[in-house]
């Protein structure tokens, strides 16, 4: 029965969307596809008794690794496969078949597939123990994105999947440039056998020069600052389903495998997580700021989303089960949220939208202040969990400058959270609104998401979670 | 044989070197493609070469063989060929859909119109 769940999470999404386009009805399409992806939720929470206690393997086929390739499900990624299932669920139930957002709404089951295979690849890279896979998976929820994103109903939508195209196969090639490089220092695939015989290679030159490339080709796929370029395009072009969707799993996956690949299997030392740490402070700064200056209220938050994922990626850098336990609250706390928010604001654009917007649609205007509350870190969130966490395993490690970096970011978070408030509070409504008010199926995401983000800020959960991953990693307390 | 891997090596980086150099100073969308191929060739013939060794059969049992080549790099390399291909044709219809949508194919044109339609 293990074994079925196990692998549920990649094939249940990844057998449905083939039946979707064949059967041909956007709206069986539709419920078919919501059902596979909670249906994955489903298995990925099933598993979390199990896995708490010890890793879970599945290995294809009977091949005992590392000849064949095994699924390993632990504390890590179990949590973040449910995760990212429930937000394609919920992304997924506001992709209603009669909206008219996206560029091909005659041919709607195309993009409930593409949808589906783009889940199947995040939680195959999840999944997997084995190096290469992580690769192909990369690169099969990259293919199914760009072409979500050139669904977007503006006339830029395609030159934004371009671009990000470009960029986002840069870093597929760069992770099998580094995989490769691995495979000429270790001659293995599978990833605890790497992990092992990395530390034992007497070519530790070429498995670095791996590391740094898989590190590189993931930073560009996680949107992590300095290499952050596409993200704001990309989240302002896509149809809001997809953006809210690529906002609270795409890059964090990215991370994970970040984390995974070039800091626990490479085993990146000291100095390297140093520089990566201060590069990611750099980022929490450079993506707050950079929020507070856009005009597109989409890009705002995409920017504001920079600075959060720099969190993460400083939370890991710690090497500490502390900084784990944060990266894994900030993980749920951030999805909540920036997702939360994107599918309250739904196919809202610009300030102008939500001017007024008390007046006209109080139940938008309360989950919407909800979560810009938690957005800020505001105490009883999740957010407000987070930053805490955050903040004291940075002291744990005697990071006291890092708090400094960590404090000002959420000082000037403060400033865009007002921006996206004051035109919904202060400012009066005009005329004629030409957003329709947020009812019933697209009520039914936000709502859960408003309710997660109290549960991770109120509940031990998730930082239970991150100090068991840290324990598989091989971290102490 | 070491002088020859080395040749070898020093002619992917090369390679790497010139599909990035053309994604980045191209501003055209179709050569910025083109860049992006030549620098996954680069790494598709980098995995390549690491299977061959001299000297090295092909690796099928039986007959007086030394050494046998090492089959799974090149495995590997056949899904990333045809993933590049998948990459190849989206970007394309991409560029196609640009061409439709702002007029032109150039990217400071296009990204120029986008923003002043």
């Amino acid at each position: 029965m293990t074994d079925v769940l196990l692998i549920a999470p990649v094939l249940l999404p990844m057998l449905t969307a083939p039946v979707v386009v064949l059967i041909g009805n956007a709206r069986i399409g539709w419920i078919l596809s919501c059902l596979a992806a909670f249906g994955s939720a489903a298995c990925a929470w099933l598993l979390l008794d199990a896995v708490a206690v010890e890793p879970v393997h599945y290995h294809f086929g009977n091949w005992p690794p590392p000849f064949g390739i095994e699924y390993v499900l632990d504390a890590l990624n179990t949590p973040l496969l449910l995760l990212s299932s429930m937000a394609a669920g919920l992304a997924l139930m506001t992709a209603t078949p009669t909206s008219t957002e996206e560029n091909f709404a005659n041919r709607r089951p195309v993009f409930y597939a593409l949808f589906l295979l783009c889940l199947a690849g995040l939680n195959g890279i999840l999944s997997t123990g084995d190096v290469f896979n992580v690769f192909v998976f990369l690169e099969i929820s990259s293919l199914t994105t760009y072409g979500l994103v050139a669904a977007g109903p503006r006339a830029g939508s395609a030159l934004a999947a371009f671009q990000y195209l470009v960029l986002g196969t840069l870093g597929g090639s760069f992770v099998l440039l580094g995989i490769g490089l691995w495979f000429q220092a270790t001659g293995s695939l599978n990833m605890a056998d790497t992990r092992e015989l990395l530390t034992q290679t007497p070519y530790a030159a070429v498995g670095l020069a791996g590391t740094l490339m898989l590190m590189l080709g993931f930073s560009l796929k996680a949107a992590s600052f300095p290499l952050h370029q596409w993200l704001p395009s990309v989240y302002a072009a896509a149809p809001w389903p997809v953006t809210a969707f690529l906002a609270a799993c795409a890059t964090k996956v990215a991370i994970y495998a970040m984390a995974r690949l070039a800091l626990e299997v490479g085993g990146l030392g000291i100095q390297g997580r140093a520089v990566l740490g201060f590069v990611a402070l750099t980022g929490v700064l450079w993506g707050a700021a950079a929020a507070c200056f856009q005009r597109d209220i989409r890009r705002m938050l995409a920017w504001s989303s920079v600075s959060q994922l720099a969190y993460i990626v400083f939370a890991f850098s710690l090497g500490t089960a502390a900084g784990v336990a944060a990266a894994m609250v900030q993980f749920f706390a951030h999805a909540a949220i920036k997702g939360g928010i994107f599918l309250t604001l739904g196919p809202v654009r610009s300030f102008d939208d939500i001017a007024g917007l008390r007046d006209r649609d109080f139940l938008r205007t309360a989950l919407l202040t909800l979560l810009t509350l938690g957005l800020l870190g505001v105490p009883l969130t999740a957010g407000f969990a987070a930053k805490w966490s955050l903040l004291s395993a940075a002291l744990d490690s005697g990071h006291y400058i890092a708090l400094g970096f960590l404090v000002l970011g959420s000082l000037i978070a403060v400033v865009y959270c007002l921006r996206l408030m004051e035109p919904v509070w202060l400012r009066s409504a005009p005329e004629k609104a030409h957003i329709p008010p947020l009812r019933g199926v697209f009520l039914v995401p936000s709502i859960v998401a408003v309710i997660a983000m109290f549960a991770v800020g109120t509940s031990p959960w998730a930082a239970k979670w991150g100090y068991l991953a840290a324990a598989t990693l091989g971290y102490t307390q | 044989m070491v002088l020859l891997s080395q040749i070898f090596f020093t002619l992917v980086g090369l390679l790497l070197v010139t599909g990035l150099y053309l994604v980045i100073a191209q501003d055209n969308l179709v050569k910025k493609l083109l860049g992006l191929s030549v620098f996954q060739t680069a790494i598709f013939v980098f995995y390549l070469a690491q299977g061959k060794l001299f000297p090295g059969a092909v690796p099928i049992l039986g007959g007086e063989v030394v050494n046998y080549s090492h089959p799974l790099p090149h495995v590997l390399i056949l899904t990333a060929i045809v993933v590049g291909i998948a990459t190849l044709a989206v970007g394309l219809s991409l560029v196609v859909r640009v061409q439709e949508e702002l007029g032109s194919s150039e990217e400071d044109e296009a990204r120029h119109r986008e923003r002043n339609p």
